[in-house]
């Protein structure tokens, strides 16, 4: 039962689920808000915890090898400079959505981090949610998801094949330690 | 948002049903009396 406070609306329905987002986003339940505020957090370092823990995990193997290869470290380090110069990586649209919309089995009060996980996959094998986020209120909260019109679906291209290549050289890097 | 709960399960569930406003209003009221509690120590 949703307190008297907050006000739910239907924003999408999807594959046999509808969606609700809270009427006003800048009012929502601080069991969610604090998620979305971490989501927000891999916004500004444009890397995901995933990615952040591989990339310490690689630095410390090339550290600890013998000589120390200075050429793949400054490899990952130049990774990590360009993705501060990115805009933003699809994960993040898709981590942000799965805060921000919840379906009719969801707790509005609090985020299931491994329901949303299967969410999140659930919505890529979809496909098109992407853009589709980009139209919803989604973009009020993130001024640079306003990308330039027809240009979102190259952009995320690029985008995704850039985190690809930058975690094939961490994968790289850890694969040789095993 | 254990530590301004005290550990109560309660508590927590309570908080997190709060507007993120209030919840952050009261974990600012608390660091203040923390700061103030260190100052007096010292």
């Amino acid at each position: 039962m949703l307190q008297e406070q907050y006000k739910v609306v239907e924003a999408f329905r999807k594959d046999g689920h509808t969606y609700f987002h809270f009427d006003d986003q800048f009012k929502i339940p601080t069991g969610r808000g604090l998620c979305a505020l971490t989501v927000y957090e891999e916004f500004n370092m444009r890397c995901t915890r995933e990615y952040l823990e591989l990339h310490v995990k690689a630095f410390e193997v090339i550290l600890n090898s013998n000589p120390v290869k200075l050429t793949v470290l400054a490899k990952i380090n130049q990774n990590l400079k360009e993705r501060l110069q990115l805009a933003l990586f699809p994960d993040h649209i898709y981590k942000l959505a799965s805060v921000v919309f919840f379906d009719e089995t969801e707790s509005p009060y609090n985020y299931d981090y491994a329901y949303n996980a299967k969410k999140i996959e659930n919505w890529k094998a979809s496909g098109g949610m992407l853009d589709f986020f980009l139209k919803t209120p989604l973009k009020d909260l993130i001024p640079y998801l306003k990308l330039p019109k027809g240009s979102a679906d190259q952009y995320f291209q690029v985008a995704t094949a850039v985190d690809n290549l930058h975690l094939t050289d961490l994968r790289e890097v850890l694969s040789k330690k095993e | 948002m254990c530590w301004l709960a005290g550990d109560d399960p309660l508590k927590v569930e309570a908080f997190s049903k709060m507007p993120l406003i209030e919840y952050f209003l009261m974990l600012d009221k608390k660091i203040t009396e923390v700061k103030k509690q260190i100052a007096k120590r010292t």
